[in-house]
């Protein structure tokens, strides 16, 4: 015990004083202040601006064409164009034919061009359509609002009746069930916590891995080996690895809460940043506990994994398999978040196996439905594989810190685990 | 407290490799054993074994006749693979390694500040590893491996990549420790290095002791016959041994400068000297041939085609 306290404060002292270390922490709560900023760096360019110059600046002409022989084409027209005008788009009367209609849109005169051909038909010509384009949707919609108000006015119904027809909203009031999640409110969040688990582990992974291999290719670790047991020597740099990263955290969360609580009154419009700051604490409780759970199982990997190379050129290639593990894993969970079905079977299996279950059954929690049984058998098993990596890691490690030459492979890795136990 | 360390028939293997066949060795307190081999001979898995680093396949590493217990004997040890972190102030290394070896906080940094002098590293303690010359580099590694005094030192060709001034230093501190009454576990392919210090050696060949024993007793049983004749005329030496005294000699040769005779008998030995001195030659002297330790070296460990091949 008082070797591992020997190895915890002489790496942790060390690795806190890491150029890198306070440089990267400096630079991340700089990058998270700037991002909280955003909201008055927007109040105050919104301020100096005139506010009537913004939409003209964007505004798209179209060129319109109408032969659809409707009646009230003017008016129609007045309609289409009040409805796109928070979309910046301006349609504008013009005589032309289909061929020069598209000369016009080749020569950006309009940015595209519509002729309505019919009561619920029309042509668009345009240069090219962009992912986000939503026009043909929302014009769709207007052209078929257009079509009713003309048919119901046909039908002999009185304007004022229409109209008041057209204004009628619902009113929604969704609740959510005791154990059920609202996933439009929890999925930022989530999303966000699940991308700084699956970073932190994999970047904490990646300095285990390092720090093991750096002191073989120093050839520090004969003497380590020697100095004190394998087990000080892993469970120290594992755990103080783990500390300095969780140390990181707090120090960038701490510093965006201050922040964020100092400036409380700027989030008010923010929806983005109010979100991120009202997770609840039982989420951030277990954001910890399977960051350092999931932390430990892939720390203990990749300090295992670090100890079979000599050189620090192979380390990438050594520890390739068990990032892809964890890669796997983060996008069976992203892929899940987006498609809304948490709770799948995939999810579900992953929550119970210890290479899936930190990101799985965290976002399980986060945005799914999962019972406390569930919960505790996910990270009893957890903890359970965490001792027992561990102690195969420590094994490895022993064997594999005084191996030099081709890094071995993993079939001759459990022979040679075999024959030193047996 | 005399210490007495010892391997009984130590066997490892490395799949199918046999690298260890049956090392047994021996050395107590004050003393100093010379471990010698050639590359591959198994030196550094012996030392490894009594390190602890891993268990041999059969044999037992003993202190005073029972199983070692590396927590209660400190071990002092330079390995062969020199390093440690290049990053780090020297101070802290050395302070870190002296308590992993039990020392609390104040003794570590007694010691520390002690062997930074003897070494004439003072200065450096607060520098980092990777600023030093690769000779100051390895007298930090020893003052690693004595820094918390031990009773048992494993020196793995401690002297490599040393000056002479540096050497001399190193030599001085091993002899203390000897003095001190430590066991010196000593490997080394530096034969006059291990001349001055060993009083046992023990030749580690293809995985088995070869010759062990004390270098006197080693040398001392080699044949007497042999006599060095030092002389600035040794041609007018040969010509008239060759003439005069060819009956009570088997062979004759120069080396060296020097005449080699072997006599027939070794109870000839006084005639031979006396004809040789009545006559009037300019002699230096006779003594009997001694092999260097190198001779025997090479004599148990390479045959030289086996030379010749490692060397191509």
């Amino acid at each position: 015990m008082k070797q591992f306290k020997t190895v915890f404060s002489f790496e942790l002292f060390n690795y806190l004083r890491r150029k890198s270390y306070i440089a990267v922490t400096l630079v991340i709560i700089a990058v998270v202040i700037v991002l909280l900023c955003i909201p008055m760096i927007q109040q105050a360019f919104s301020t100096d601006a005139p506010a009537e110059a913004e939409p003209s600046a964007e505004t798209q002409k179209v060129a319109y064409v109408d032969v659809s022989g409707q009646p009230d084409e003017a008016v129609a027209l007045e309609h289409f164009n009040s409805a796109f005008a928070e979309d910046g788009i301006e349609m504008v009367p013009v005589e032309a034919d289909e061929a020069q209609l598209a000369d016009m849109v080749d020569n950006e005169e309009y940015s595209f061009a519509i002729i309505r051909t019919g009561p619920l038909a029309y042509t668009r010509y345009v240069r090219n359509i962009t992912m986000y384009d939503a026009f043909d949707s929302k014009f769709s919609d207007v052209l078929l609002d257009q079509y009713k108000y003309d048919a119901l006015l046909a039908l002999g119904v009185s304007q004022s009746d229409v109209q008041q027809l057209e204004e009628a909203v619902v009113v929604p009031d969704v609740r959510t069930t005791e154990t059920g999640k609202d996933q439009s409110e929890t999925f930022f969040y989530t999303y966000i916590l699940i991308f700084a688990l699956y970073m932190a582990i994999v970047i904490y992974g990646q300095f285990v891995a390092s720090s093991v291999a750096a002191e073989k290719s120093s050839r520090a670790m004969e003497l380590l080996i020697t100095s004190a047991t394998p087990k000080s020597l892993i469970f120290g740099k594992v755990l103080i690895t783990g500390t300095a990263g969780l140390l990181q955290f707090a120090l960038i969360l701490g510093c965006a809460a201050i922040f964020y609580n100092a400036n409380a009154a700027l989030y008010e419009d923010a929806w983005l940043i109010q979100s991120m700051f009202s997770i609840p604490l039982s989420l951030v409780l277990y954001t910890i506990l399977f960051f350092v759970l999931g932390f430990f199982i892939y720390a203990f990997l990749y300090a295992a994994l670090g100890s079979l190379v000599s050189r620090m050129e192979d380390l990438g290639t050594v520890t390739q398999p068990v990032t892809w593990l964890f890669i796997v894993a983060f996008m069976v969970v992203i892929f899940s978040m987006n498609t809304g079905q948490i709770d799948n079977p995939a999810m579900v299996v992953c929550s119970f196996i210890p290479f899936t279950s930190p990101m799985a059954m965290f976002t399980r929690i986060a945005m799914g439905n999962v019972m406390p049984i569930e919960i505790v058998i996910s990270i009893a098993i957890l903890i359970v594989s965490c001792l027992l990596i561990g102690w195969v890691a420590t094994g490895i490690y022993r064997l594999g810190v005084l191996m030099y030459g081709k890094p071995p492979k993993l079939g001759e890795v459990f022979k040679m685990l075999r024959s030193a136990r047996g | 407290m005399i210490i007495v360390f010892s391997t009984d028939q130590l066997y490892k293997s490395f799949g199918d490799k046999q690298v260890l066949k049956g090392v047994s060795l021996t050395a107590q307190s004050g003393g100093a054993l010379g471990l010698l081999g050639r590359n591959g001979a198994g030196k550094t898995t012996t030392i490894r074994i009594v390190m602890g680093v891993f268990p041999p396949d059969s044999g037992s590493v003993l202190v005073d006749g029972a199983h070692i217990n590396r927590e209660r004997l400190n071990i002092g040890y330079l390995p062969e693979e020199r390093g440690l972190y290049p990053k780090s102030l020297i101070s802290e290394q050395l302070i870190y390694f002296a308590k992993l070896h039990g020392l609390n906080a104040n003794a570590a940094k007694k010691s520390m500040k002690y062997w930074l002098e003897r070494m004439d590293m003072g200065e450096y303690a607060n520098k980092k590893l990777d600023v030093l010359s690769k000779g100051n580099q390895q007298k930090i590694q020893l003052a690693v491996a004595l820094i918390a005094d031990p009773e048992f030192i494993i020196l793995d060709e401690p002297f490599s990549g040393l000056d002479p001034v540096n050497a001399s230093m190193l030599k001085d501190v091993v002899k203390e420790q000897i003095k001190e009454g430590k066991i010196v576990l000593f490997s080394s392919h530096q034969m006059n290095y291990v001349e001055e210090f060993c009083d046992h050696i023990a030749i580690l060949h293809h995985g088995e002791i070869v010759l062990d024993g004390a270098i006197d007793d080693i040398k001392r049983s080699y044949d007497r016959r042999k006599l060095v004749v030092k002389s600035r005329y040794t041609n007018v030496v040969e010509e008239y041994v060759q003439n005069n005294l060819g009956g009570m000699i088997r062979g004759l040769e120069q080396e060296e400068g020097d005449v080699i005779v072997t006599l027939d008998e070794e109870g000839h030995k006084n005639r031979f000297i006396s004809a040789l001195a009545s006559q009037d030659i300019d002699i230096d002297g006779v003594y009997v041939y001694e092999p260097s330790l190198n001779d025997i070296f090479v004599e148990y460990t390479g045959d030289e085609a086996e030379a010749i091949d490692e060397a191509i």
